[in-house]
């Protein structure tokens, strides 16, 4: 049985096709579709929110639900780790693969993996633009600037904040870059952890802020304020209050009448023109396995970093990849060097209640160049969710059973007592760190699987080194009475994921344009974090919603993208 | 290479999951495996609710599952909290013409609506838990392989790469591990916790993994998924569960403001007392894992 299409079905002539349907495409075609460009999208993924494409916002239906089983334990809306695995190296001279798996997996679905995210919303700084000149030459590193800057892109980071619904409070984030207009929302309620957590920030001369969220502190655009359910980061929403991508850009994309979405529907192969500098096509295997193919003027990939390349290498057989006359293709990947640290306390803070993270703190940030403050990044205030995820550590990996496991379910030291805190670390980019195809490992229709050979730089792990004692100073200042920090996942599991096609001004030196196109191929674009040059130390998707909005405008007027701005905001 | 499915999806709120797995190697203040203070529980007499398992495997299964989180006097243990049904739902999920193994959503019908002031009203959603997702063509391709293996679907994709497949299902997986264990134990129903640890040995890492697994989804997950009876798995760990449509807060729709429960406060301490207030094994166990991890200990 085929997966019904979404939006306008009777469209059978497209301006744009583009490959996902997560943030960087939907955030694409909101732009476009409101120029009254038709847009075709190809989401490999099911689609699990009804009424998309309905007027009326009462219609939304979400099918996530507060549900560890399905999220978790059973994997919905993950790629499936048989038929669809990843493999991961350290290194080539690790050999073929160290890992077959999950690797870096995001969700795969309508929306995309924002769906499953806390929805953190917050914008880049101005240097995070210019680390290839701050920075200079870092051995073994390739940072570079953006051939955008921050007040390029500000318009655009307003839009996105607009489109998506972001609560938070200007002025309160002592690093704060400039920006145009308020957030469209005010911050919600905070979680009883994160209010230890400010007291102990404010004793060591910190200042916590309402994290920039795209949840729903009221209602807002037909959406209900959130509930605080606590079934956040790493679950859907059931009521729709997170502003993710499927409910906000897409969902405006497709009530244009210029949109038509296909779920279920995996591209596996862009076809080129004879001189191969021109998509023609893409094929496409169906919801029930049939063979497709599709046609559009232009093409966008926002597949994700990963399955961006995948599919750029799947389509030259034996050849370097379409768009690699750079050797750049799938290169300085990066992630975020995410440091995770805990305090547990005495009391239950209950932090599984609330939206997963209340406050950030910026003072780990960093300064380029200066040895006395490295560049780290964001912290994030939260906690962690249920208690089958808890069992997991418990049981799982201390290979606790029997009465001590049922004392320690009661007493719940890792879940009901337990301060969050996450530093997402800049990454330092490597050539080396790179996706390419796998020499055996087979997806379900027997073509080969993304292989990811990362590891960290000296430069993020000097940074981390710096910050974890103080991460551990600020648990101690929060009341906790034990502070840990994780050690660094022996496999890549960030869901931040950036680099792989980096844009740029000289065509030996990135793989898009300044505009994210192809310098190698006339009618191709990226608008996700594939394009990203630095990872910089922040949550990455409000920049790739800007910045798809960007690439999106600068297909509509050339030169001058931001004409596009100020159609399609929420009524 | 396993794939690190068996405990779910490795999430960056799981905090400490990797503190743990690294002080694997510390000295514990409590061995693993240790017997449970609570009694045997009675051998079950059928079998599981489907009849994929006979009542001597579901027996066994059920055992096995209080050996994992015994009933005690704090409340039933793995058993009586429905693992056996759990294990049976999963693992015949894919035998009737639709599959059953993602519950529908948005609500359970557990909690209230709100009414326009952000109070909890008498009127309840439905429980869409009782439907069933559709799988897609992967995810229906993938659940097969991983229940019924590699053989019996006629092969998997990497099968023949080394350190991959093939696959074997857990049914079989299941099946074998309680047909050694019974052949190893045919009192294996009725053994005390001393005698079981003996039993429990002789299972592989894997087989101990997966059993541990299963009965901590079905003690703590959703109960429409077999386990969690009478919410009895929430209600030891002091979880409440799932809580929409009325959650921790809501709109007053009239104010234009934001209201926290009383009984169950976002941004303060509970009102009542800890029920459960970390015991000096735990604290000993946090100690360990501080000393042994690089983490801290501030008072």
């Amino acid at each position: 049985m085929s997966a019904p299409v979404i939006g306008n079905s009777s469209l059978t002539r497209f301006d744009v096709l583009i490959v996902g349907a997560g943030l960087g495409a939907s955030a694409a075609a909101e732009i476009l579709c409101a120029q009254g460009q038709k847009v075709l999208l190809l989401e490999a993924g099911q689609s699990l929110i009804d009424g998309l494409d309905d007027p009326d916002p009462s219609h939304l239906r979400s099918h996530f639900s507060n549900d560890e089983v399905k999220l978790h334990s059973r994997g919905l809306v993950y790629a499936d780790s048989i038929m669809e695995p990843r493999t991961f190296r350290p290194s080539p001279a690790d050999g073929d693969r160290t890992y077959v798996g999950d690797v870096n997996g995001l969700p795969k679905t309508v929306g995309g993996g924002m769906l499953l995210s806390d929805m953190k919303l917050i914008r880049f700084r101005p240097t995070d633009f210019q680390l290839g000149t701050l920075l200079g030459e870092v051995p073994g590193a390739s940072f570079a600037d953006w051939p955008v800057t921050y007040d390029e892109l500000e318009p655009f980071y307003l839009h996105a904040e607009t489109v998506m619904g972001v609560q938070g409070q200007a002025g309160s984030d002592p690093t704060e870059p400039p920006r145009s207009g308020p957030y469209p929302l005010p911050p919600g309620l905070p979680m009883y952890a994160a209010v230890l957590a400010q007291a102990g920030a404010q004793k060591l001369g910190y200042t916590a802020f309402p994290y920039p969220e795209g949840i729903a502190s009221r209602p807002y655009d037909g959406r209900p304020a959130c509930a605080q359910c606590g079934f956040c980061s790493g679950f859907g929403c059931p009521t729709n209050a997170k502003g993710a991508p499927g409910v906000t850009t897409l969902r405006h994309a497709l009530l244009t009448g210029n949109c038509q979405l296909w779920p279920e529907t995996r591209v596996i192969k862009l076809l080129l023109s004879a001189s191969g500098n021109e998509v023609t096509g893409v094929q496409a295997i169906g919801s029930d396995g049939s063979p497709l193919q599709f046609t559009a003027d232009r093409y966008i990939l926002a597949a994700s970093p990963i399955e961006d390349v995948r599919l750029l290498l799947l389509s030259d057989p034996g050849g370097p990849g379409v768009g690699n006359s750079s050797g750049l293709v799938g290169r300085n990947l990066t992630f975020h060097l995410e440091t995770d640290a805990a305090g547990i306390f005495e009391e239950r803070v209950h932090a599984y209640r609330g939206t997963g993270t209340s406050w950030a703190l910026t003072e780990f940030r960093g300064v380029p160049n200066d040895p006395a403050r490295p560049l780290g990044g964001v912290v994030e205030i939260g906690g962690p969710v249920g208690p089958v995820d808890e069992t997991a550590i418990y049981a799982g990996q201390l290979g606790m059973n029997g009465a001590r496991l049922k004392a320690l379910m009661r007493q719940s030291p890792l879940r009901d007592r337990v301060l969050g805190l996450t530093m997402h670390g800049e990454d330092a980019p490597q050539p080396t760190n790179r996706v390419d195809l796998d020499p055996a490992v087979r997806d379900i229709d027997g073509l080969p699987v993304a292989r990811v050979t990362y590891q960290n730089h000296s430069f993020e792990l000097n940074a981390r080194a710096f910050y974890v004692p103080k991460l551990l100073d600020l648990l101690g200042a929060a009341g906790a009475k034990y502070g840990f920090v994780d050690p660094i996942s022996s496999v890549p599991s960030s869901r931040h994921i950036m680099g792989t096609l980096r844009f740029g001004t000289d065509p030996k030196k990135s793989v898009c344009d300044a505009t994210g196109l192809f310098h190698d191929v006339g009618n191709l674009y990226a608008t996700d974090g594939a394009l990203f040059p630095t990872s910089s130390g922040f949550n990455p998707s409000l920049t790739i919603g800007a910045l798809a909005a960007f690439v999106a405008g600068g297909m509509v007027f050339p030169g001058s993208p931001q004409k596009v701005l100020g159609a399609s905001q929420p009524g | 290479m396993e794939p690190r499915d068996r405990w779910g999806r490795w999430s960056r709120r799981d905090f400490l999951r990797g503190v743990a797995a690294g002080a694997v190697g510390v000295a514990l203040p409590v061995a693993c495996g240790r017997p449970s203070s609570g009694s045997p529980p009675a051998a079950a007499t059928s079998g599981g609710a489907t009849g994929f398992f006979s009542s001597e495997e579901a027996a066994a299964l059920g055992r096995l599952a209080d050996f994992v989180f015994p009933p005690d006097s704090s409340g039933p243990g793995g058993s009586a909290l429905g693992t056996v049904a759990y294990v049976e739902q999963l693992l015949t999920a894919l035998d009737g013409t639709a599959p059953q193994l993602w519950r529908d959503g948005p609500y359970s019908g557990r909690a209230p609506w709100p009414d326009v002031h952000g109070q909890a009203t008498t009127d309840f959603p439905s429980d869409d838990f009782d439907d069933f997702l559709p799988l897609d063509r992967v995810h229906l391709a993938g659940w097969k392989v991983r229940l019924l293996g590699s053989s019996a679907v006629g092969g998997a994709p990497n099968d023949a790469v080394a350190g991959i497949g093939p696959v074997v299902g857990q049914r079989d997986q299941m099946k074998q591990l309680l047909g050694a264990a019974l052949a190893a134990a045919p009192s294996l129903a009725s053994m005390d916790d001393s005698a079981l640890v003996q039993v429990w040995g002789g299972l592989s890492a894997g087989e101990r993994s997966l059993v541990t697994a299963f009965t901590m989804q079905a003690v703590f997950g959703a109960p429409e998924y077999g386990g969690n009876v009478k919410l009895g798995g929430w209600a030891q760990s002091h979880f409440p569960g799932d809580q929409l449509p009325f959650g921790y807060c809501q709109y007053d729709a009239e104010t234009g403001t934001l209201v926290e429960r009383a009984d169950l406060p976002l941004t303060k301490a509970d009102p009542t007392p800890d029920p459960d207030p970390m015991d000096s094994t735990t604290l000993a166990l946090l100690d360990s894992l501080a000393a042994g991890s690089g983490g801290r200990k501030y008072y």
